[in-house]
């Protein structure tokens, strides 16, 4: 199943935003805002990117993803249930001790979740090992790997970029969620965080900065990175942290914290018709 | 790597491996028990010179209290060669601990070894040292040497550490006088934890656990910082004789 639809792209986006709001609102718990941002990036992904098959989901072939900031696990249980990998029902027990849908991704647990994840910083390094042997066996699928910007504060991510780099794995994709905050407040203002473009850059990679919450963009993106040989592609992509609910958006206070009754029944108003 | 079809035997000094590396191994190894072979070098104070930062003491007691793991700890160069193998068909994470020092070759190259079973060298009743790693061969020591002065003791070469052979230990406590631990690490977590554990449950009698008490190692050649931490086999005699 591959969507080229542009407008169906962003209808199952914001079906995965909806889904989302609704398992932190039942967990009362859970990471709305990092979700929310990466959305339109894993819907692109699940629905027009990745060559993965639900009804085959353990094919040693299929393409990888692996969520390294696994914090926004509703975004990924959201896709992997929109794409049939499990029922809806299920989401009902995201972070509930009766079920098995972690507050971080279990790939034991879930049925395409590709790599456990939850300690940040670790996933470019696990992603790098899928590409390597990629490469090596030349099986031929790429591996795609969502880093939060928060999340490349961690030193790891950067010795595993100089690996990317060093093995030239032109199969690897880094999508950076650059929403601009994490948990205690704005990236600069933590760390002095800026031009994480020039970084990647200097790091040897291919480089792509787009705006992360245009479908249009992500495609595009991702296209080109396919295209690009000898090295690895850092996409930027620029979010907005909340993005969809307006009450959400650009406020670190939501990066992990579930909605009131009355704060669910709005952004689900919100969300009822694809926002333009 | 391993999720697309090949084992990655990943290797560096112990006190890295397992200690600068602890949260990797327990969030992106152990816990999604992945098939990763960790092979740390240069365990323990017989690393000798480097000193204390470089000598790991705490990467048995870290590495056996993680769910999924194995733990390997070798004592000579033939079983060295086994185990670098043998891990490879346990379908899990196993760390494998090693030391820098040379060390006498112990076992001639038909020893059978079994993951998760002890080596008994002696049927000796007076006292049984239950020995892992480079200090195997010390204990080896001490038990011929003790020989010849009438006292007959037995070793016992604990190369895997997690899970704990059990059964030898408790057999061990019913048929010698005796339970002395010696280990290249503290003795704060390590082989003598683990036997005190067994026993207490099992078969409960005293243990006299050597190994580094509790410190930090120093700067030295290894057979010096041996002596120095009371690590060799007159100090394992001095042990079954004063208790």
């Amino acid at each position: 199943m591959k969507i080229t639809d542009v407008k169906e792209l962003e209808r199952i986006s914001n079906e995965v935003r909806k889904s989302i709001i609704k398992q932190v609102y039942i967990a009362k718990s859970g990471h709305p805002g990092g979700s929310l941002s990466c959305a339109d990036i894993l819907t692109v992904l699940y629905f027009n990117q990745m060559n993965i098959d639900e009804k085959n989901p353990n094919s040693p072939l299929r393409d990888r993803f692996i969520l390294s900031k696994g914090h926004c696990s509703p975004a990924l249980y959201a896709v992997l249930s929109e794409r049939g990998y499990f029922e809806k029902e299920k989401l009902k027990e995201f972070r509930s001790v009766r079920g098995n849908l972690q507050g971080h991704p279990d790939m034991n647990k879930v049925l395409g979740v590709d790599m456990t994840t939850g300690s940040l910083g670790q996933g470019l390094s696990t992603a790098n090992g899928m590409a390597l042997t990629s490469k090596l066996n030349h099986d031929g699928f790429r591996v795609y790997c969502l880093l939060g910007d928060g999340e490349i504060e961690e030193g790891q991510v950067w010795e595993a970029a100089m690996t990317s780099y060093k093995y030239k794995l032109d199969n690897l994709c880094v999508i950076v969620d650059n929403n601009n905050l994490q948990i205690d407040g704005n990236i600069e203002n933590v760390k002095g965080l800026d031009n994480i473009e020039g970084k990647f850059k200097a790091f040897g990679f291919n480089t792509i900065v787009i705006d992360g919450n245009n479908i249009e963009q992500i495609i595009n993106a991702f296209n080109t990175a396919k295209l690009t040989k000898g090295k690895p592609t850092a996409i930027i992509a620029k979010t907005t942290k909340g993005k969809g609910v307006s009450f959400m958006e650009n406020e670190a206070g939501w990066h992990g914290k579930a909605p009131s009754e009355e704060e669910y029944n709005e952004a689900i108003e919100e969300l009822k018709e694809v926002k333009k | 790597m391993l999720l697309v079809g090949k084992i990655p035997y990943a290797s560096t000094f112990a006190v890295f491996a397992a200690g600068r590396a602890y949260d990797q191994i327990r969030n992106s190894i152990c816990y999604p028990n992945l098939n990763v072979k960790i092979c740390a070098t240069h365990a323990g104070i017989t690393v000798g010179e480097d000193g204390a930062t470089h000598q790991m003491l705490e990467d048995i007691s870290m590495m056996r209290t993680l769910p999924n793991m194995t733990v390997i700890v070798a004592s000579d160069d033939v079983q060295t060669k086994w185990a670098v193998e043998e891990i490879s068909k346990i379908k899990g994470p196993v760390y494998l601990r090693l030391s820098r020092m040379a060390t006498p070759i112990i076992y001639n190259e038909a020893q059978k070894f079994e993951i998760g079973k002890a080596v008994q060298i002696g049927e000796g009743t007076d006292a049984s040292i239950i020995a892992t790693g480079d200090v195997v061969c010390e204990a080896i020591k001490a038990k011929e040497e003790l020989e010849k002065q009438g006292i007959n003791v037995r070793v016992i070469d604990v190369h895997t550490i997690k899970p704990i052979d059990k059964e030898m230990i408790v057999k061990c406590a019913k048929e010698t006088k005796k339970i002395i631990t010696i280990e290249d690490h503290s003795i704060i977590g390590g082989l003598g934890s683990a036997v005190c554990e067994v026993l207490a449950e099992e078969y409960p009698c005293k243990v006299t656990r050597m190994g580094i008490n509790d410190q930090f190692g120093k700067s030295g050649k290894a057979e010096e910082l041996l002596k120095y931490f009371k690590l060799t086999s007159e100090d394992i005699i001095v042990k079954i004789k004063e208790n």
